[in-house]
């Protein structure tokens, strides 16, 4: 059996990492809309102990937290190489969800055709995390500036998602756009949605999956905020938070304005204004409006801004 | 070579270390031994392309290799010898972890046996899988009910038989695997119980009841589901073979060794003499009694 290198689908939380995978799923079936429950079976989370157990056979709850973390490491690699037992819990993978900072021993370019790279607005990102992981919006935004942030090491009990290197919100950017290489591709969540059909047939080319007209407009249409949560109102989703009422709520951008204090909002340009200047969200007034100028593809070398 | 016999899973299986969590065989004397473990050098894994370290091998003819790393590498040939590599400590419990547990499910399918991802409990006189993924709730249910007295025939492994009377479950061992937080929650303190591995709050609880060595008729099988309240619902007979069918434990290793077909006239032929329900329960631990009730209640009365 032959590997198909699987693309990394990389971004922080709560970025639009699970509409993108919609998106993929729909463009790799003609367009149509994108079965949630089924999701696994083109886009897996990396970090999903009982996907990770699928492709191994190996059951993670009586390994140790580093012992999780190779075994993550294995499965890439044995889905890369085509390995037979990988490959038959995952035959139809096109790519894996990430959350971790980009990490060479986990996500290295040789094991993968390349890496997506998802980002939004930390003023955005920051309400829907604290939503997410029922977190205060201080609590949040206190998470979002710790560097070397990790999440899932619970020592009492079953976590079901591993341990991974989230990193503060700039060190997750800046960990894939200047660690990854190449083939990198920057989608900026702001974009989607202000110019879902042009961003739609990059991402599309990128991935080597049908790129034309027809194909494109159906799943941007399928994948609609208003959608994406009519079916999940009929379906459920196993990824919903469980301090959340949904997982798809409004899809917005520049929520951040009726959403934060403006303490919290410089709070969150303190930790981060390098990184959000680098992307453009700091066009115009001062935090005001995300900029929604083409972004340049971002490689390792040219991404400062 | 000094060695000792065991019962586990209706085997007998004879091993050159102790294993303490296990029965003494108290069958025949002259049953011949079905598993035997030895301790001895398995060769390494290659790496997979790239530079990772291989877990799992498996092949017909050569047989299963299991490495955890640090831990133990572990050969499993016919489905009748398993060889075990220490690399780590021989006194520390978590090679052991691994041997009774995955390595025992992966030679299930060299032994051409059918086995659940489930554990299994007799509650006066009826006997019931909990069948479901890892952190479904299967050792939890299991530890719900033996808190109350029942009896734990197996726990995440239960080997079925079946003959034209019915189905069987083979007993393993007394030990329920259960995490810190499950157990403060039902008021059992953790310290002094051993763990399932030494740096893990998982802990091995050894019920007091003692199972016969023997084959118990299996009454039903439970799938875990979180709900608001517990109940009990039949699954439609169409239904449950996939679901029975989903549930077999370490099925691509079934399909590597080409057991897939096999084992699905199995599921079918055990769905169609076990009835099978989904167990609804709340995920507050707290109420875990409530879950035991209800199955008290309406399948052993």
């Amino acid at each position: 059996m032959t590997g198909r290198k699987p693309f990394w689908i990389a971004s922080y939380p709560k970025s639009g990492n699970t509409w993108v995978r919609c998106l993929i799923v729909s463009l790799a079936n003609g367009g149509a809309p994108p079965e949630l429950s089924r999701m696994v079976t083109w886009c897996p989370y990396s970090a999903d102990r009982i996907w990770l157990e699928r492709v191994t056979e190996i059951p993670t709850d009586e390994l140790t937290f580093d012992e999780v973390t190779a075994l993550r490491r294995s499965a890439h690699h044995a889905l890369a190489a085509g390995d037979p037992l990988a490959r038959l819990a995952a035959p139809h993978l096109i790519a894996i969800k990430v959350h971790d900072c980009y990490d060479p021993f986990l996500f290295a370019p040789a094991i993968s055709a390349g890496a997506v790279y998802i980002v939004r607005d930390p003023r955005d990102v920051a309400p829907s995390w604290a939503q997410h992981a029922g977190y205060t919006l201080p609590q949040a935004i206190d998470d979002m500036a710790q560097t070397g942030k990790i999440l899932g090491r619970h020592e009492g009990r079953l976590v079901p998602a591993a341990v991974q290197m989230f990193g503060s919100w700039s060190q997750n950017v800046t960990s894939w756009l200047d660690g990854f290489g190449e083939p990198l591709c920057l989608l900026r969540y702001e974009d989607l949605l202000v110019r879902p059909h042009a961003e739609v047939a990059r991402l599309a080319a990128f991935l080597n999956l049908p790129a034309d007209e027809k194909t494109v407009a159906a799943a941007v249409e399928n994948c609609r905020f208003d959608v994406l949560r009519d079916v999940e109102s009929r379906d459920g989703f196993i990824e919903k938070g469980k301090h959340q009422e949904r997982f798809f709520r409004r899809g917005r951008a520049g929520a951040w304005t009726e959403d934060l204090s403006a303490e919290q909002a410089e709070a969150i340009l303190c930790a981060h204004r390098l990184v959000m200047a680098r992307l453009g969200y700091l066009a115009g007034a001062d935090g005001v409006q995300a900029d929604t100028a083409p972004m340049p593809v971002v490689g390792p070398q040219t991404g400062q801004a | 070579m000094n060695h000792a016999d065991y019962y586990l899973h209706g085997w007998r299986v004879r091993s050159e270390r102790v294993l303490p969590e296990l029965e003494a065989w108290a069958g025949a004397p002259d049953t011949p031994v079905d598993v035997a473990i030895a301790f001895a050098p398995v060769a390494e894994l290659p790496d997979i392309p790239g530079g990772a370290r291989q877990w799992l091998s498996v092949d017909a003819e050569r047989g299963i290799v299991l490495s955890i790393p640090g831990v133990a590498r572990f050969h499993i040939e016919g489905g009748t010898r398993i060889t075990v590599d220490l690399a780590g400590d021989p006194a520390a419990v978590d090679w052991r972890t691994f041997l009774l547990g995955i390595v025992f499910g992966y030679l299930c399918h060299q032994r051409a046996v059918f086995a659940l991802h489930a554990s299994a409990v007799t509650v006066r006189g009826r006997t019931l899988a909990f069948a479901g993924a890892s952190g479904a709730g299967k050792s939890t249910c299991a530890m719900a009910l033996v808190r109350r007295g029942h009896t734990l025939l197996t726990d995440d492994l239960t080997v079925l038989a079946r003959n034209e009377t019915g189905v069987f479950v083979q007993p393993a061992f007394r030990q329920i695997k259960i995490w810190r937080n499950c157990l403060e929650t039902v008021g059992i303190p953790p310290e002094g119980l051993e763990r399932v591995r030494d740096t893990l709050e998982k802990f091995a609880l050894q019920p007091p009841e003692r199972f016969v060595q023997s084959p118990y008729r299996l009454d039903a099988i439970l799938v875990p589901q979180v709900g608001p309240e517990p109940k009990l619902e039949a699954v439609d007979p169409f239904v449950a073979v996939p679901l029975v069918n989903r549930n077999i434990a370490r099925p691509r290793v079934a399909k590597l060794l080409d057991r897939q077909a096999a084992l699905l006239v199995e599921a079918t032929a055990i769905a169609a003499k076990v009835p099978v329900l989904r167990f609804i329960r709340p995920l507050d631990l707290a109420r875990l009694d409530e879950g035991a009730e209800c199955i008290e209640r309406v399948l052993a009365p």
